[in-house]
């Protein structure tokens, strides 16, 4: 189910996370489905237990899953739509943090770059809807 | 140049062993000045025997050190490694067999002695070449004893290298000029093989060959109790090793067999012969509990954690371990190999006693030595060997002198159950603060051939 | 606070006039799997040795279970094991006999995981030790500390001379026996992809000291690499904070830094006037980074 590579940069527990936020939001893991246990996931993938149940408990914290005493941890049941949204979004947070950070430097204004994703997007409805709010 | 010096004193210096009885050699040099006195003339036994005795462990161990440095895995990539190790070889050889060219020299002057004498040079190159080759030495012996033993039985004439006649005169030196020289080509011929050969294996322990041909330890389950295991540990010995050391008492017996009789074939005064015949049986087991001692000593590292024992506790278990098995190993043979020369020689019953209690009192010390020093310092061990060495031979030269010595052999072994005991008091306060980082089993033998 | 499993405490050695390990203060808790990382020589063997009282230190303290290393009761022992880097088989006895030993030593000894681990590891057990190769020999000597299920289980280079099976096997059953805080291991090794997997905190020891002692998670988090495309040519001196090393090719920087956050690249890119990119390491090239 998962792919973890403890030799990336990026720590074990954070590439858990990415992956169960990603398969929850594209819906492959359903509300109720269950997932491996920490022993087992730590077993297969030969990692240490404690940053499986650190991925498992912050993902908790987030509201994506859920423990069940003395059975393993579910998907929690959550309005879909919002929390699909939500997540999608959080997909973005870093490309947008680094459009953002590229932009000021480049002296550009928001309305540039905001048309610029219009045409990336190839909605020219969107396009004329902002020329007539007039956003800057 | 000076790789090949720092080969030879790798060889002087490999074994512990090895560097004990050089230790022991060196120190019985000033009983050799003492010897000069007429009076005295006696002392100059005890150096004679000294490096007779180291001269002996050389050859059997250059044989086989020369074979692990020459095994493929150690060293293949070091310049001219064969030619160097081979030159200091050689050296090793040289100096062994020095005593004996001089002493054929000697005799050359005094025909009837000198073909006899260079039989040991020969010897010499018998011992070596069953250390470096151990399989294929072994069967060129057993062959060449049935050889002889089918030509003695059938009356065929041999050639003696033993006996020429008294009035011989010009063609002893002749003789002995040969067999130098064939000596010389045995030597030549080897090197040039040595030289040439692609590649020698490594030597396999005489526990190994002895398993090999069926004579070993169990394969079997073993039940370990806590107190097998610990002693297991400390001796890393076998627990089932009683047939090994078995054969090993064996050999003994027929070795001390085969040496008395080679002796009383060279007409010693009686004197020299009592000494030269009781002392490695007074001297040599009590000396060797030091070895002993300081190897368990150096084990204790591997129970530190698993026997829960403290320092001191560790240290107490060394000690009864050793006066349960070792100590009483090495008096006994003490007792067999004296009583059987003794029975042989008609020595005084009195001083055969003394000479035991000698041996007994060495033990005593050399326990004690043994637990005490474990700074992981060469210098402090060849002291302390030279020490011990010389408190035995002079207790038991003592002990067999005579009744007009009794006072010296008194004095030799109180003084050394004293030092016994200071030392075990030096003991108790080392080990409190003993370092296992530094004070760590000698490995040879693993580091040669992995 | 939970008691440390093991304590430091300004632990320092000294051999004839060298400094082997110097004012090293650290613990591990209950339940860590701890990595000890350090180019040889740097003095991992002596600190895991030190620890373990398997010799005095010249000046401050090292602590097991709350008792002083060097003076452990023989409880305390019983929770212990440990496997050396030389390893401490007896040549003559068979793999059997050698286990068969130290059991004797200890009370609850798990004979069906020695038996399920043998079989798994290929280790022949019916033939005497000084036949085996030292993978096998190796292989055995991990057996013997795993089978007593020590509390805390030390391990100076367990794997060195094992193939990339058998230490994923290793590293498979080290996962598999973590129980929470009942199971604490510490462990040195070259081969950092093992650490990397099994350890949640490692130890960096450079030159007798103590380069990094905490979480791995937090050590790929604070040390990265930056890659500085400037517009102009980039001064010699970057004055990049908690920098480690720094290469400057005209208009091209590459920089290793520690105790990194993302206000620091905005504030590097900004007062360089650059773009900066920022790459997370893995352990390999952190230690490298550490050692320029």
């Amino acid at each position: 189910m998962f792919i973890l590579n403890p030799q990336s940069g990026t720590p074990i527990y954070r590439q858990l996370l990415e992956q169960v936020r990603r398969l929850v939001a594209s819906g492959r893991l359903a509300p109720g489905d269950e997932l491996p246990s920490v022993r087992e996931l730590a077993v297969e993938h030969a990692v240490n237990p404690m940053t499986i149940s650190k991925a498992y408990a912050l993902l908790e914290a987030e509201g994506l899953l859920e423990r069940n005493r003395g059975k393993p941890m579910t998907v929690a049941a959550q309005p879909r739509s919002h929390a699909a949204l939500r997540e999608r979004l959080r997909r973005l947070d870093r490309e947008a943090e680094q459009l953002v950070l590229a932009a000021k430097q480049l002296e550009l204004a928001k309305s540039d770059v905001l048309d610029l994703i219009d045409k990336k997007w190839g909605d020219e409805h969107a396009a004329s809807g902002r020329q007539r709010t007039g956003a800057q | 140049m000076k790789a090949v010096a720092r080969l030879v004193w790798t060889y002087l210096t490999a074994l512990p062993i090895l560097r004990w009885v050089g230790a022991v050699a060196l120190a019985s040099l000033p009983f050799a000045v003492i010897g000069m006195w007429p009076r005295t003339r006696g002392f100059i036994a005890l150096p004679m025997l000294a490096f007779a005795i180291h001269s002996l462990s050389m050859t059997i161990a250059a044989g086989y050190l020369f074979r692990v440095l020459s095994s493929p895995r150690s060293h293949r990539f070091l310049p001219h490694f064969r030619g160097r190790s081979l030159a200091a070889f050689l050296a090793i050889v040289a100096v062994v067999s020095a005593p004996w060219l001089v002493i054929v020299a000697w005799a050359a002057l005094r025909p009837p002695y000198a073909v006899t004498l260079v039989g040991p040079l020969f010897i010499i190159i018998v011992m070596v070449g069953f250390t470096f080759f151990p399989v294929g030495a072994a069967v060129t012996l057993v062959s060449l004893l049935a050889v002889g033993w089918l030509v003695t039985r059938f009356g065929l004439p041999h050639p003696t290298l033993v006996e020429v006649p008294s009035d011989a005169g010009p063609s002893a030196l002749a003789i002995a000029v040969f067999l130098l020289c064939v000596w010389a080509a045995i030597w030549i011929a080897f090197s040039i093989w040595y030289l040439r050969v692609r590649r020698i294996e490594p030597i396999q322990t005489p526990a190994m060959i002895l398993d090999k041909i069926g004579i070993g330890p169990a394969a079997g389950s073993v039940v370990f109790d806590r107190g097998r295991a610990l002693e297991a540990s400390l001796s890393a010995a076998h627990p089932q090793g009683a047939r090994q050391r078995a054969l090993f008492i064996a050999m003994l017996v027929v070795g001390t067999k085969l040496a008395v009789g080679a002796m009383s074939g060279l007409h010693l005064p009686l004197y020299t012969a009592r000494v030269f015949l009781f002392f490695p049986g007074l001297v040599i087991p009590g000396t060797l509990l030091a070895a002993v001692a300081t190897t368990h000593a150096r084990r204790t590292r591997s129970v530190w954690l698993k026997s829960g024992l403290s320092r001191r506790g560790l240290l107490a278990a060394i000690e009864k371990q050793i006066w349960r098995r070792a100590a009483p190993g090495a008096i006994a043979v003490s007792v067999v190999l004296s009583t059987g020369l003794a029975l042989a020689y008609d020595v005084a019953i009195p001083a055969l006693a003394r000479g035991l209690a000698s041996a007994a009192a060495t033990a005593l010390l050399a326990v004690y030595l043994g637990v005490a020093f474990v700074r992981d310092s060469r210098l402090i061990e060849l002291c302390v060997a030279a020490v011990l060495v010389a408190s035995a031979c002079v207790g038991a030269w003592s002990a067999l002198s005579g009744p007009e010595h009794i006072g010296l052999w008194l004095a030799t072994i109180l003084s050394q159950a004293a030092a016994a005991l200071a030392f075990r008091a030096i003991a108790i306060a080392q080990w409190r603060t003993i370092d296992w980082l530094v004070f760590k089993p000698v490995r040879i033998w693993s580091q040669s051939l992995r | 606070m939970p008691q440390a499993v093991v304590s430091a405490r300004a632990l320092s050695k000294r051999f004839a006039a060298k400094d082997v390990l110097h004012e090293i203060s650290v613990d591990v808790e209950a339940g860590d799997i701890v990595g000890v990382l350090g180019k040889n020589g740097a003095g991992k063997t002596t600190l895991l040795e030190l620890l373990l009282g398997f010799s005095i230190p010249t000046s401050g303290s090292a602590e097991i279970f709350g008792e002083p290393s060097a003076d452990l009761s023989a409880a305390a022992k019983k929770r212990i094991a440990f496997v050396p880097q030389q390893d401490e088989l007896i040549d003559l006895l068979t793999g059997a006999q050698q286990l068969s030993l130290t059991a004797a030593f200890y009370e609850h000894w798990d004979r069906a995981l020695i038996e399920r681990l043998s079989a798994a590891w290929e280790i022949p057990l019916g033939r005497r030790i000084q036949t085996l190769s030292v993978g096998e020999r190796q292989k055995l000597s991990l057996l013997l500390a795993l089978g007593a299920h020590p509390e805390l289980l030390v391990l100076d280079e367990p794997v060195a001379s094992l193939d990339p099976i058998a230490r994923r096997q290793f590293i498979t059953e080290i996962v598999a026996r973590a129980r929470g805080t009942q199971r604490t291991v510490l462990f040195s090794s070259h081969i950092v992809s093992d650490l990397e997997r099994a350890a949640n905190k490692v130890w960096i020891i450079k030159d007798g000291r103590l380069a990094w002692a905490g979480d791995l998670d937090a050590l790929k988090e604070s040390v990265v690499r930056l890659h500085i495309h400037g517009r102009r040519a980039l001064p010699g001196d970057l004055r990049v904070p908690d920098a480690l090393a720094s290469r400057v090719e005209g208009s091209r920087a590459t920089v290793a830094a520690a105790h990194w956050t993302s206000e620091r690249a905005a504030a590097v890119a900004a007062r360089l006037d650059a773009d900066v990119e920022v790459e997370s390491l893995a352990l390999e090239d952190i230690f490298l980074e550490l050692h320029r």
